[in-house]
């Protein structure tokens, strides 16, 4: 090998070693382009977000605000003194007062992207949401009134609770349980009110059947009536039997549960519940 | 400028291959550690320059005790000293001219001879070496691997004698090499000695070489010195070792010449 | 051989070679770039055959399982590009440089323990350290840098491209459902990674390589013990990176 080949071969090699780093430096970048990097040093502002209860929300999670990704959860504190005015007192007996602050459950800091701070106002409302199949959960923040201030950095505001589930299962157990009592207890009259309601439909039946075949539909009018006048009776008489006490509970604790359902917002819930309600309010 | 081992003691695991080993070395001679193989010849070397520590005992380089000093220091006792490897050891990614001008480039060497010698200068002395060990300037642009196992330990041999140590430490020089080459080999051993007051420690299991070139001779058996005499004396030992030693070297040699070195020494 | 001590040493390795940063003539540009080739540009073919090959089948998997569980494959995008840029793209190549370039560097440092020539570059005031090891460590973090970023390519290209054609995901589509789950600290984390299993690779096998003794039987077994350690050492730092990263992040 002589001195020339020598070096014809190193520079050959640091050509090829370039080349290995700037592909790789171009794939970085791509990489960065994919994963979203605008700016590594962008500022971002944290404040504050108490909650009783954060439905799963973990360091990390997203915040939104309308429904874009901003920011995330950057630290969370238990039982965390607090000024008394920034939170809102939604559940009495639940926040303890202690040398004139409060004590909250969960004091959540979260970071938000400067420009998006701007709707971030202190009548903003802090929702904690769930999305997709798998159900990540995040903050969202639905922007707040221009002429109310803007939310300043490390400031508390308080933050709306997600639904408690596990209360939902409790309660919904405690209903059937309930429901079953009354039917155990009502046993006779259910028997009773069933046989009554072969009546009413025998006689229904019979109704329909007369209505059918009668031409004279117009001129029996009278005979209508009265058999409508004794479905009625019949129909009274089984509502009856179900409005005891017991029936009045339950159904003030149907109107209750619906009344908490309502911050879901699950439509299917609401109407089947509502579907139930009116079912009982028929009898 | 001397060498002096002292009580110098060394054990792998259980096996104690020295075991309270003295000697000195006076500047501008030739010593020859001889003895089987696996007996501490290697290590003896390798411990003068501190590539092995001693577990107990003292060796001084010119007054310096070798085994107290770091690696800096080291590296300084190691400028003086040349030492041939049993392996040629040559670096295999470079060629035999980047092996030899190796010790004329590092900063060491730079340091101690005032400045970086020019690249002229480098060669020419690479190649006055090269010539010493009986080889020409046109495998300069080989590489090792190119190279026979003889070649390959003369270019060994070259490499160590390029910066001009003081010291020359010598693991069978002569192993595996081709007996006129052996010869120039001891040739230049006593040369370096007599002409440039080169202090060499020979390590070899060569007694006839020995007794051609040595000032005295070592032997060394189970970790102890079983002789250590002029290689005149050494004849007179009545040690069975070395009694077998001697009957394996004098029976190569021709009838006339081993009554005459007997004699020498018997008048 | 006793594996403490063994690890200490290769501690000790480890700091001596990062000393050698600051040491201008460590720097030899020919020797480092003669490296990246070796362990570098040498590895690409087979670090892109088999990660194309893993970027299919872990697609596939992760598709099957969804459709399984959740009878829904519209999360495929994200789920295969986490776990690439998280674990696959970075722990193939992590463990095809130990097998090639590990086992290639202790056979020839134990070579060169054996056959004397470390204690002859100590003799030419040469520190081994500086001369064997630190041109190698250099080489083994750009190398390993460079690959993982490939690797990471390759699989998602392989990925996406199973997701297109078997899975009917649009190109865009595909990049969009993979953005909402990789962050910056994924591409962070698969580059420490890639350095930090490039620094450990090197050190690892130098060091069992300066251990060697007795001839080829022991550059043998040296390799062996130093490919083993080593693939033990990168899943367990692996581990604790991920753990760090998920702590701090």
């Amino acid at each position: 090998m002589s001195e020339k080949g020598t070096k014809n071969m190193k520079l050959s090699n640091e050509v090829k070693v370039g080349g290995l780093i700037f592909s790789t430096g171009l794939l970085a970048l791509l990489f960065a382009w994919i994963v979203g990097v605008q700016n590594p040093f962008q500022r971002s502002t944290s404040f504050y977000v108490t909650y009783h209860f954060a439905g799963g929300i973990e360091v990390g999670s997203p915040v939104r605000v309308s429904g874009i990704k901003v920011g995330k959860v950057e630290k969370i504190d238990f039982f965390a003194p607090v000024d008394l005015s920034t939170v809102a007192l939604q559940e009495p007996g639940s926040i303890e007062i202690l040398d004139g602050k409060a004590i909250v459950p969960l004091k959540v800091k979260i970071s938000v992207r400067k420009e998006a701070l701007l709707g971030v106002r202190q009548d903003s409302r802090f929702y904690i949401n769930l999305a997709g199949i798998i159900g990540e959960r995040y903050i969202e923040i639905t922007p707040g009134h221009l002429k109310s201030p803007q939310i300043q950095g490390g400031e508390v505001v308080a933050g709306i609770d997600p639904p408690r589930v596990d209360q939902l299962i409790s309660q919904s157990f405690d209903l059937a349980g309930k429901i079953k009592d009354i039917i155990d207890e009502n046993k006779g009259d259910i028997t009773k009110s069933i046989e009554l309601l072969y009546k009413l439909s025998g006689n229904l039946n019979h109704t329909l059947a007369w209505v059918d075949k009668s031409a004279l539909f117009k001129s029996d009018l009278s005979k209508l009536v009265g058999n409508l006048i004794a479905i009625t009776g019949d129909v009274r008489k089984v509502s009856d039997q179900i409005h005891s006490p017991e029936g009045e509970k339950t159904l003030k604790l149907l109107y209750q549960l619906l009344w908490r359902l309502e911050p879901i917002d699950s439509g299917a819930i609401k109407s089947f519940f509502q579907k139930e309600g009116v079912k009982v309010q028929f009898f | 400028m001397s060498i002096r081992f002292e009580q110098v003691s060394k054990s792998f695991g259980s096996k104690r291959v020295l075991d309270g080993v003295s000697f000195e070395v006076e500047r501008g001679e030739i010593l020859f550690i001889l003895g089987r193989s696996g007996m501490g010849k290697s290590v003896t070397l390798k411990q003068m320059i501190g590539l092995l520590k001693p577990d107990s005992g003292h060796i001084y380089v010119d007054h310096q005790d070798v085994t107290q000093l770091d690696e800096n220091q080291l590296a300084r006792v190691r400028q003086k000293c040349g030492m041939v490897f049993q392996h040629p050891a040559l670096l295999d990614s470079l060629t035999v001219y980047e092996n030899i001008a190796f010790g004329l480039k590092t900063v060491q060497f730079i340091r101690s001879a005032g400045g970086a010698l020019p690249e002229e200068e480098i060669k020419r002395r690479v190649i006055e070496k090269l010539a010493l060990v009986h080889l020409g300037p046109e495998i300069l642009d080989r590489l090792p691997s190119e190279l026979s196992y003889g070649m390959q330990k003369r270019v060994s041999l070259a490499r160590t004698l390029a910066p001009n140590p003081s010291y020359l430490l010598f693991d069978e020089p002569t192993t595996g090499l081709d007996p006129i080459t052996t010869n120039a080999v001891n040739d230049l051993i006593h040369d370096l000695s007599r002409k440039l007051q080169v202090t060499s420690l020979v390590v070899s299991h060569d007694m006839a070489c020995a007794l051609k070139i040595a000032d005295r001779i070592l032997v060394l058996d189970h970790g102890k010195i079983l002789a250590h005499t002029s290689n005149e004396l050494l004849k007179l030992s009545q040690e069975p070792l070395i009694q077998d030693f001697l009957s394996e070297t004098l029976a190569l040699l021709p009838p006339e010449e081993r009554f005459d070195s007997l004699a020498g020494v018997r008048q | 051989m006793n594996q403490s001590l063994v690890w200490v040493s290769i501690i000790q390795l480890f700091f001596k070679t990062l000393l050698n940063l600051f040491q201008p003539s460590a720097w030899r540009r020919s020797e480092i770039m003669q490296s990246i080739i070796q362990s570098g540009i040498k590895s690409i073919p087979i670090v892109v055959l088999s990660t194309a090959f893993a970027g299919v089948v872990v697609t596939q998997q992760i598709a099957w399982h969804m459709d399984l569980a959740l009878h829904d494959v519209s999360m495929i995008p994200g789920f295969t590009g986490q776990f690439i840029f998280r674990e696959l793209g970075i722990a193939i190549p992590a463990l095809l440089l130990v097998s090639k370039v590990g086992a290639s560097i202790t056979a020839e440092i134990g070579t060169m323990k054996v056959t004397e020539q470390i204690d002859a570059l100590k003799l030419l005031r040469i520190d081994p350290v500086e001369y064997l090891v630190f041109p190698r460590f250099i080489a083994g973090i750009v190398s390993s840098a460079c690959l993982t970023l490939l690797a990471v390519a390759v699989t998602l290209c392989c990925s996406g491209l199973v997701g297109v054609l078997g899975y009917n995901f649009g190109i865009l589509e595909f990049l969009n459902g993979m953005k909402h789950f990789i962050g910056v600290a994924d591409l962070a984390c698969a580059l420490v990674k890639g350095v930090a299993f490039g620094s450990l690779i090197p050190i690892i096998s130098c060091a069992y390589g300066f251990r060697c003794e007795g001839g080829a039987q022991g550059v043998g077994t040296a390799t062996t013990q130093a490919v083993v350690s080593a693939t033990v050492a990168i899943i367990i730092l692996d581990f604790l990176i991920t753990y760090l990263f998920t702590w701090f992040l």
